[in-house]
């Protein structure tokens, strides 16, 4: 029976004295159902919809917000339970020391820098993970802090011969390669794999009621309509102080300590023996737990959320180039240790493609024995989708093998050998340029991270973790090489005539 | 699946999950309301994220005692329609897209326009309540219990009203085929 004749016998069950007008009924039920649009809402408007109402949510019973709700301890009232969501700690920073009283209120203030979140969308919906020439662009995109570890390097090492900090800096001629070796098992995930991607606030606030001080009668400033405030650095009077920068494209809180010449003094040094005199020894380093404690303590004090990071590391590098030095008395020790909080998604941690560790970092200076910065605090909103899970093992065995799935190395150089422990769960922070949008998308994929158990202790190899994506896209993008660096040999004979200059004299 | 009693009750002790089930439960409904009362796309979007907005501000007023969830919800739905309309300050009383003359500049799906063209003389001649009746009956395909409950009535004057309309649509129709029969006649 079609909708129509339903329709109208329904009707005639109403009133039974409409049968005499049933062809007409008909007619016109058949001309007002030909007339029905498509009254069917877009699914990206629905998703939108229900993200932007999900960031109202804690603000139903909230206080007025002010400029500064952004750094508001939260009421953890609102949760999200359900397979693969994860509810991370509400990212707010309290700043007791500075006086908010001379701070207005901004009635457009983003609620949504109040709650992290996950939001699930459907399969593979941040588009291919692969990209052409990514081997030329890895390492830290975003901004608004100097990087969750390191930059990208190529994968040769060099020998001994080779010391970064001490005053014997030989040009290296031998590159070596490590060749990672992991004999255990490996069990890959079947079917789809769940890859999160960061999410950049969608909306700013607005600078209509920002103070401009000085440059209030400068500018028209009506001409701009309405406005956003898309970074601002606030500073602490004192000259020992901090400064803080809001990133409000990227979702990401800076601060670093003002230091003066009087708490460092090797930091205005302008010739060798103040230098000399000023530079730091073994003895004045810190140990690793001494850190880490500075740390916590930095963030305890500022209300920092470590709840979404897992536990502490110290780049500690320098003590293996510490220890490779053959000239230990001039070696240069750094100023600063720095402490990674890596990231937790779904509790497991993040790590860089090249091992380290990717999150939160806190700057310990030597010296003062205090946390003078940190760098790389982002709000925790993510997008979840699903994505092919490689299933390859010998591609697999070839990225243990070579210790990177993106990284090249040179065929030639020398080969030196690592091994690997038993691998973890966890994920690899993975930035893909978008070159139609010209922003860089901050992936998080799915991968075993293996620990270097041990190394070759004659070559410099900084790696402590190979990083092994689960993803299959993930293999699809192409590495390039890059040209080895050519050896300089001394010449013979002047390429050109020297110049001669004339002794003018006086 | 709760019923919606209980996912307001749920909602009001902290579990945003709840509301979120009610937004899925509904949305398409609310929807579809709204842009069968503003046929543009556009429109219908803002009045919508209103709509919800509104809700879950409003979400601890809301009372089971004096109506079902979906009907306070279509309620501030068909609210946020009038009050569109009204912003405009038209002279004459405009309840929603069907009540616009022809030669009206409130935005329409052009589409759409086309669409219901035929119906719009017709529609116009229903107040507000009928032609939500109707359409939700024709075109959303509800039944009288449901379109009882969102319109915060009984389902017994859901029934009369609707059979009114069709009537008094039958015998437009009657008269529109009459008239154009005798101009064909003359001419």
């Amino acid at each position: 029976m079609s909708s129509t004749d339903a329709i109208i016998d329904e009707l005639l069950q109403l009133d039974p004295s409409l049968a005499a007008k049933r062809e007409e009924l008909v007619q016109m039920v058949e001309q007002i159902q030909a007339a029905q649009p498509n009254m069917q809402a877009t699914a990206e408007f629905r998703q939108q919809l229900l993200q932007d109402l999900r960031r109202k949510m804690p603000e139903v019973d909230a206080a007025p917000s002010y400029f500064f709700s952004f750094f508001s301890l939260m009421d953890n009232r609102f949760f999200f339970a359900g397979g693969g969501a994860i509810v991370g700690a509400f990212a707010v920073l309290a700043w007791p020391h500075i006086n908010q009283t001379v701070l207005k209120p901004m009635p457009e203030a983003d609620d949504m820098y109040n709650r992290s979140e996950i939001v699930a969308l459907e399969p593979e919906g941040f588009g291919s993970l692969a990209t052409p020439s990514m081997g030329m662009a890895r390492g830290q995109g975003g901004g608004g802090g100097a990087g969750g570890g390191y930059m990208p390097m190529m994968d040769s090492s060099v020998d001994e011969k080779m010391m970064a900090t001490d005053s014997t800096m030989i040009a290296p001629y031998d590159y070596y390669r490590t060749e990672y070796n992991y004999n255990g098992d490996i069990t890959l995930p079947n079917g789809d794999v769940q890859v999160y991607m960061r999410t950049r606030p969608t909306s700013k606030p607005s600078a209509s009621s920002l103070p401009k001080g000085f440059a209030q009668g400068m500018v028209d400033w009506s001409r701009f309509g309405n406005m956003q405030v898309t970074n601002i650095n606030l500073q602490q009077p004192d000259s020992t102080g901090f400064s803080v920068n809001i990133d409000y494209s990227e979702g990401v809180v800076s601060m670093y300590k003002m230091i003066t010449a009087a708490e460092r003094p090797d930091m205005y040094c302008n010739e060798p023996d103040c230098w000399e005199r000023n530079r730091l020894h073994e003895s004045d380093m810190l140990t690793d737990s001494e850190v880490i404690r500075i740390a916590q303590d930095f963030a305890s004090e500022y209300g920092l959320d470590l709840s979404g990071y897992g536990e502490p590391m110290v780049q500690d590098d320098w003590r293996m180039w510490y220890e490779m030095s053959t000239e230990k008395a001039d070696y240069y020790f750094p100023e600063q240790m720095t402490v990674t909080f890596p990231l937790l998604i779904d509790g497991k941690p993040v790590y860089e493609e090249y091992g380290m560790p990717f999150g939160m970092q806190i700057g310990v200076d030597v010296r003062l024995k205090e946390a003078t910065n940190m760098y790389n605090y982002y709000l925790a909103q993510y997008e979840q989708s699903a994505y092919k899970a490689v299933t390859d093992k010998e591609r697999i065995a070839d990225v243990i093998k070579r210790g990177t799935v993106y990284g090249w190395y040179d065929e030639n150089a020398k080969v030196a050998t690592a091994t690997l422990g038993t691998p973890a769960d966890g994920f690899m922070s993975y930035y893909r340029w978008d070159p139609e949008t010209q922003t860089s998308k901050n992936l998080l994929l799915p991968a075993l991270i293996f620990p270097v158990t041990d190394r070759d202790s004659t070559v410099t190899d900084y790696r402590k973790n190979v990083v092994v994506p689960l993803v299959e896209e993930a293999y699809q993008e192409e590495v390039y090489p890059m040209p080895r660096p050519m050896p300089v040999e001394p010449l013979e004979a002047p390429a050109v005539e020297p110049a001669v200059m004339e002794d003018l004299g006086e | 699946m709760q019923d919606d009693v209980s996912l307001v009750a749920a909602y009001k002790q902290g579990n945003a999950e709840a509301f979120e089930e009610l937004y899925q439960k509904y949305f398409d409904q609310i929807f579809g309301a709204v842009y069968m009362r503003t046929h543009h796309r556009q429109t219908a979007e803002e009045i919508v994220s209103q709509t919800w907005l509104q809700a879950l501000q409003k979400l601890h007023t809301f009372k089971s005692s004096k109506g079902s969830f979906a009907a306070w919800l279509h309620r501030i739905a068909r609210n946020l329609v009038i009050d569109h309309y009204r912003s405009f300050h038209l002279n004459t009383p405009i309840e929603d897209v069907w009540d616009l003359s022809d030669d009206t500049d409130v935005a329409q799906d052009a589409d759409t326009k086309l669409q219901v063209a035929n119906l719009r003389e017709h529609m116009k001649q229903l107040e507000g309540k009928q032609r939500d009746i109707l359409l939700l009956r024709i075109w959303h395909q509800r039944s009288f219990a449901d379109i009882a409950e969102i319109m915060g009535t009984t389902e017994a004057a859901c029934k009369m009203s609707y059979k009114r309309s069709l009537e008094k649509l039958q015998s437009l129709f009657v008269l529109l085929f009459l008239l154009t029969s005798l101009f064909h006649v003359i001419n």
